[in-house]
């Protein structure tokens, strides 16, 4: 399965790369896709699923990057708040491309790939905005 | 032979699950054990736990108010697959709920389980039982909701989970788990053929097609065995069934009288039913053929006896002037014998499969086949079973004699009626009272025997100190014997 599995962070180096972002825009660009990510999975899994899923991936990624303990489930949802006033901004970065490529690892998992290349392609599509905010 | 297990399917350690299963359990399903107490569930669980968990894929044993842990685990300890190790090394956690089920219900008890599912991560959980959980709840909601959540938990942590209960068929219907959970595997002991027997049969299961017959299992000192002969005994191209049509390979048995009537010799993979009446000469004449076969022609043989030890056997043969003793310890022979009312059907199938394989067997005697299915009434069944007895014979390219006690004054073939129909061929012993010496005339017919062009009519027989003589017709013997040596005292061991 690791072969398999790969496939998701190659995936997600990729799209990162593509741009020449700073760590501070990667944090904002991470933080979206993770949304999308939610976004599109809930539409076709139900929204207590990825809401568990949600709380697994927090949980087995947070163990290895703590930093994520910043991060909470809030409404069905992921919460970025408190993570993005850490300092140490290159962490930050690190912890939430561990969490996605988490995400999307089990996501790929439970649906038996199903949701792959969707989940892939929807992560193409998020940039970020012609001012580069954060 | 093993069957080989796909990366997404779990070796269940159990022997011919996995081919009922076709091809082992489906990895990160939720599988329910149902069954009444002692049908085998507890166990049933831990030999795959105990298969399947290492430090790097857990296990979780739940076990709720159904049984204290030390009892499991001292009840365990009997099985050859428990392994103390996996107690030490993370591998196995026993968990027990039973606590705080009592004391604070179904909500505290799901946090408390998804706790320790977090903290392990397990490839596995089991649940045992589950079914206390009906009990527990305070209506039907909260156990659809309470079992809701345990399932897309475990199934979110990618867990196989194994949930046990003593569920019946109305369950199935009514309770909210069999609408989320992915297989059902049922477990029951009745009456059959005048013997309490196990029975598992898999009821449903995502993700694999599966055998849907119900299988006779038994539990022994290395847990669940299944016996499942029809689909572990089976004919296929490779041994033997199409190639050897066109070019028969064809055996001759060594004792030349016989061997006369049998035309070309018998083709490889058949078997004869050898029938008669009692004191027709059956069983000595499975005794020739089992001995001759080691002694004249360096084939090896089996010669399975539901009616006389192993010591009476060769005491037999002793009294014709045979050497048992020296073939089986030359490991030549093997004799095997199965007290009459310790026969299991499914069980003995599969034990003489085991046999006839590790001796390399070319020769199969089984004496007799109607002691060993007298306990089936199902003429059917009994069909099937001749059956699979003639695929063991067919899957060793061996040839196969059964003999088949024929009720006296009947005219049939076999005891059962449905034997001959089956088998390759009939060897077909008859006595009759001779008015004018007194005496039995016995005789020897080759009733049938398929592909071969055999001798017709009755032989007459006579049963001396070397064996069965066979005559042309009624006269003078048909092949001129050769002197038997005299045989030394049987060797001690």
């Amino acid at each position: 399965m690791a072969s398999q599995d790969d496939v998701h962070s190659k995936a997600v180096n990729r799209w990162l790369d593509a741009g020449a972002l700073t760590t501070n825009q990667k944090i904002v660009l991470l933080e979206k896709a993770i949304r999308a990510i939610e976004t599109r999975a809930g539409l076709t899994l139900s929204k207590i699923t990825l809401l568990v899923v949600l709380d697994r991936v927090h949980q087995q990624v947070k163990e290895e990057l703590p930093v994520l303990h910043l991060v909470k489930i809030e409404d069905q949802s992921l919460r970025f708040t408190e993570l993005k006033n850490d300092p140490d901004s290159a962490e930050v970065a690190r912890a939430l491309t561990a969490l996605l490529i988490e995400l999307l690892r089990v996501l790929g998992r439970l649906t038996a790939d199903i949701l792959t290349e969707t989940l892939h392609k929807e992560l193409l599509t998020i940039k970020l905005n012609d001012s580069g905010e954060s | 032979m093993k069957i080989s297990v796909p990366d997404n399917r779990i070796e269940s350690g159990v022997r011919n699950l996995d081919k009922i299963l076709f091809g082992g359990i489906p990895a990160g399903e939720l599988i329910v054990f149902s069954g009444s107490p002692g049908a085998g569930k507890t166990t049933l669980a831990h030999q795959i736990i105990f298969k399947n968990a290492t430090p790097e894929k857990p296990a979780l044993i739940f076990q709720t108010l159904s049984e204290p842990t030390a009892k499991t685990l001292r009840y365990l300890r009997k099985f050859s697959f428990f392994d103390a190790a996996k107690l030490e090394d993370g591998s196995i956690t026993f968990i027990d709920l039973g606590e705080i089920l009592r004391a604070k219900g179904l909500e505290q008890t799901i946090s408390l389980l998804m706790g320790h599912v977090k903290r392990v991560k397990p490839a596995f959980v089991v649940i045992d039982s589950f079914k206390v959980f009906d009990e527990l709840a305070q209506d039907r909601e909260e156990l659809r909701k309470f079992t809701y959540e345990v399932a897309l938990n475990l199934m979110a942590w990618e867990c196989t989970g194994f949930f046990l209960g003593e569920f019946r068929s109305i369950d199935i219907e009514t309770n909210p788990l069999f609408s989320i959970i992915d297989g059902i595997i049922s477990l029951r002991v009745r009456l059959d053929s005048g013997e309490h027997q196990r029975f598992v049969q898999v009821i449903k299961m995502r993700g694999t097609d599966h055998s849907r017959d119900e299988h006779a299992f038994a539990i022994n000192s290395e847990g669940l065995e299944v016996y499942a002969p029809r689909l572990t005994i089976r004919r296929t191209p490779e041994n033997g069934s199409v190639t050897s049509e066109a070019s028969p390979s064809r055996v001759k048995l060594g004792f030349p009288h016989l061997d006369k009537l049998l035309g070309e010799g018998i083709v490889a993979g058949s078997t004869l039913l050898v029938s008669g009446v009692a004191g027709t000469g059956k069983t000595l004449l499975l005794l020739e053929f089992i001995y001759k076969g080691a002694v004249e022609c360096g084939e090896k043989g089996i010669f399975f006896s539901f009616e006389e030890t192993e010591e009476r056997v060769i005491a037999n043969a002793r009294g014709m002037g045979w050497d048992l003793e020296e073939q089986i310890r030359r490991g030549h022979i093997e004799i095997v014998f199965i007290p009459q009312p310790d026969i299991m059907v499914e069980k003995h199938l599969l034990m003489m499969k085991d046999r006839i394989e590790s001796l390399g067997a070319k020769r199969i005697a089984i004496d007799s086949s109607s002691v060993f299915l007298h306990k089936i009434t199902d003429p059917q069944v009994v069909r099937e079973k001749i059956f699979q007895l003639a695929t063991l014979v067919q899957m060793s390219q061996a040839v196969g004699f059964f003999a088949a006690d024929v009720p006296y004054g009947s005219h049939k073939l076999s005891r059962f009626g449905v034997e001959e129909t089956v088998v390759d061929g009939i060897i077909l012993l008859t006595a009759v009272n001779n008015e004018k010496t007194f005496k039995r005339d016995r005789f020897l017919e080759i009733y049938k025997l398929r592909n071969t062009s055999h001798a017709n009519g009755r032989h007459k027989i006579e049963i001396g100190h070397s064996g069965i003589k066979i005559f042309s017709g009624t006269g003078k013997p048909s092949v001129k014997r050769a002197p038997t040596k005299s045989l030394k005292p049987a060797r001690k061991k």
